[in-house]
């Protein structure tokens, strides 16, 4: 086989063949990249300096992959995140910052959070306090709920819907294209798709996991604006950076540690037909586009709705939940969809375990998820603070040992 | 029979004919301990089960939950001022740097449903108020959560400030939340580990049996 680009390799994998050897994700999507403070540890182990680390997901305090540790883990797979990824705050302007372990940074320039009274740090916006963050700790979670209290569908309003402004989609062509023409690797257009997620931000959790029970008019109602606002945003995304992307993620958590979150019943009948045209319109829209479904947790259950549904790639592949067995979750749907993630536990193994251990899970997982394609090595979602620089190298490196295939 | 109908009503997260079947079940003489144990509490016994036995999930436990708190706030005003009994009383809280809650929320829900007294410390619970809480409710058991590897460490901070207190051996501590496991609180000196809201209540019950 004459040597592949990155982009031909992912490209190979995605489409279920072997290619020359299985590509490597780091940090490429919002749920297969690295805490900040793990990636200045890792930096600093690796002689190389902290203070231009870019902290490009503030929420769950995720640092933007550099290009020499973009090179040092051998990735094969670069992200397009959106002009402002999370908590509404632009990445196209940074200043200089410190990360909770008061390791150097530099920070989305609109980042200015207050402490509250309880301790917390707040990001506040119009005046309301969006997210929070506890003292000491490391992510924001968002507390505002717009549509908390929303009874009918007047109130539905007060939600803001998915849009893609003029001046995003011209710092998003701009960085496509250029990640397009000027690298090998392949593409992942960050989209923030989620349907279910949605309602969680935007009803609250409870309050959304009670309403799909008992106002599933309303929830209708909610997710038929939500996905017409997905599909004019889609649309006018793919006109922009269709033609250099691959693949779009999307992200909506269907599972729990110990099983599904929601009845796999109610997922069928309420989410997969808005999840079912939103990706149909993007397929339609650019021929041999992926589409990415982040969904923690024990998913299995939905599986082959997923698959019906029109997603081609599962992720974090959660292999420690309940029911996720990588043997039987690539025997039994390996042909259909593609596992990009999975190559080791970040909740057990890769936190928890030694360097052996690490290495050892790694290798079981690169055989079990390997052959006929339809794999893209990444840990399992994003490589926690604290995770030591030994276990990140012993990650990559072992990964980038055993995934050849044979000749 | 008119408990059967409220059981049934809990079970299936009908709020208004629980509300309804409350009504008329203290209308036709039905004392307010009666209702309250063999219809609600004897509902949420069977959610549950059906809810560790994945028969049903956390939607349907929510509106379960959701529905017997309304039989029972019709009927509390009335058993106040007789005694209620609790099985047992337990503190619960998520750990310090931990904002998730949804776990911890289901838990309450569980262990109310089931005729215990909890005390919700809420979120970010630092260790000392753990401790200062047991000083004032002294509750038998102590339930802690963390949704985050990065949290966990606070569990261990927690059980330990149990001991510097000299209350240790005063309340059971169980610990849960999707990274902990039973191995994780062998370790840090929990005496038990609880998977689901389901099973909080069944270990939860066994503790203080």
């Amino acid at each position: 086989m004459t040597k592949l680009t990155s982009r031909e390799r992912v490209l190979m994998a995605l489409k279920h063949q072997e290619p020359d050897r299985v590509p490597i994700d780091f940090g490429a999507t919002r749920s297969t990249g690295i805490n900040a403070v793990a990636y200045n540890d890792l930096k600093k182990y690796l002689g190389l300096n902290p203070e231009s680390t870019l902290l490009y997901d503030v929420k769950q305090l995720l640092a933007l992959p550099e290009q020499e540790l973009l090179d040092w883990s051998g990735t094969d797979v670069i992200g397009l995140p959106r002009l402002a990824p999370s908590m509404g705050l632009k990445v196209d302007r940074w200043k200089p910052g410190t990360l909770p372990d008061g390791s150097p940074c530099l920070l989305p320039e609109d980042f200015n959070p207050v402490t509250l009274d309880d301790g917390c740090e707040a990001v506040i916006h119009n005046g309301q306090v969006v997210a929070k963050r506890p003292g000491g700790g490391l992510y924001f979670d968002e507390v505002y709920a717009p549509l908390g209290d929303a009874i009918d569908e007047a109130d539905l309003d007060r939600a803001g819907y998915p849009a893609v402004s003029d001046a995003e989609l011209k710092y998003l062509a701009d960085r496509a294209r250029d990640l397009y023409e000027n690298t090998e690797y392949a593409i992942v257009g960050h989209t923030g798709i989620s349907i279910f997620e949605k309602g969680i931000k935007d009803f609250g959790y409870e309050e959304w996991l009670v309403k799909i029970m008992t106002e599933q008019d309303l929830v209708r109602s909610y997710l038929e604006r939500l996905t017409e606002a997905y599909l004019s945003m889609m649309d006018r995304y793919l006109d922009a950076v269709g033609r250099y992307v691959q693949v779009i993620q999307a992200n909506d958590d269907l599972g729990m540690q110990q099983g599904p979150l929601i009845p796999p019943q109610l997922y069928r009948e309420l989410f997969k037909p808005f999840h079912q045209e939103i990706f149909r319109f993007i397929k339609k829209k650019q021929p041999g586009v992926f589409i990415f479904l982040h969904s923690c947790g024990s998913i299995y259950d939905f599986i082959p709705d997923l698959i019906e549904a029109g997603v081609d790639i599962l992720n974090p592949v959660q292999i420690n939940a309940a029911k996720m067995h990588p043997r039987t979750l690539k025997g039994e749907f390996g042909s259909e969809i593609t596992f990009w993630g999975g190559g080791c536990s970040t909740q057990t193994t890769l936190t928890f375990g030694s360097v052996d251990d690490v290495r050892r899970e790694v290798e079981e997982m690169m055989e079990v998820f390997k052959p006929n394609g339809g794999f893209i090595f990444n840990q399992v979602h994003n490589i926690q603070a604290g995770v030591a620089p030994e276990k990140i190298t012993a990650l990559f490196e072992t990964a980038k040992g055993v995934r050849n295939y044979a000749p | 029979m008119i408990l059967d109908d409220i059981k049934s009503a809990t079970i299936a997260g009908q709020k208004a004919q629980v509300e309804n079947g409350v009504k008329r079940a203290l209308e036709e003489g039905l004392s307010p301990g009666d209702i309250l144990d063999n219809g609600l509490i004897a509902a949420m016994l069977v959610v549950g089960e059906k809810f560790r036995n994945n028969e049903i999930f956390v939607p349907e436990m929510l509106i379960a939950a959701r529905a017997m708190q309304a039989g029972v706030r019709i009927i509390e005003p009335l058993i106040l001022a007789g005694e209620r009994k609790y099985v047992a009383k337990a503190v619960i809280g998520t750990v310090k740097g931990d904002l998730h809650d949804i776990g911890k929320n289901l838990v309450i829900m569980m262990l109310r449903g089931a005729g215990w007294e909890v005390v919700d410390l809420g979120v970010d619970v630092a260790p000392e108020k753990f401790v200062a809480a047991v000083q004032e409710h002294r509750p038998q058991i102590v339930g802690v959560s963390a949704l985050l590897t990065t949290t966990m460490p606070a569990m261990k901070a927690t059980v330990e400030a149990f001991v510097r207190a000299g209350l240790r051996e005063n309340v059971k501590i169980i610990v849960g939340g999707a990274p902990v496991s039973r191995e994780f609180a062998t370790e840090i000196g929990a005496d038990a580990y609880a998977g689901d809201a389901g099973s909080a209540v069944e270990i939860a019950g066994g503790l203080v049996a």
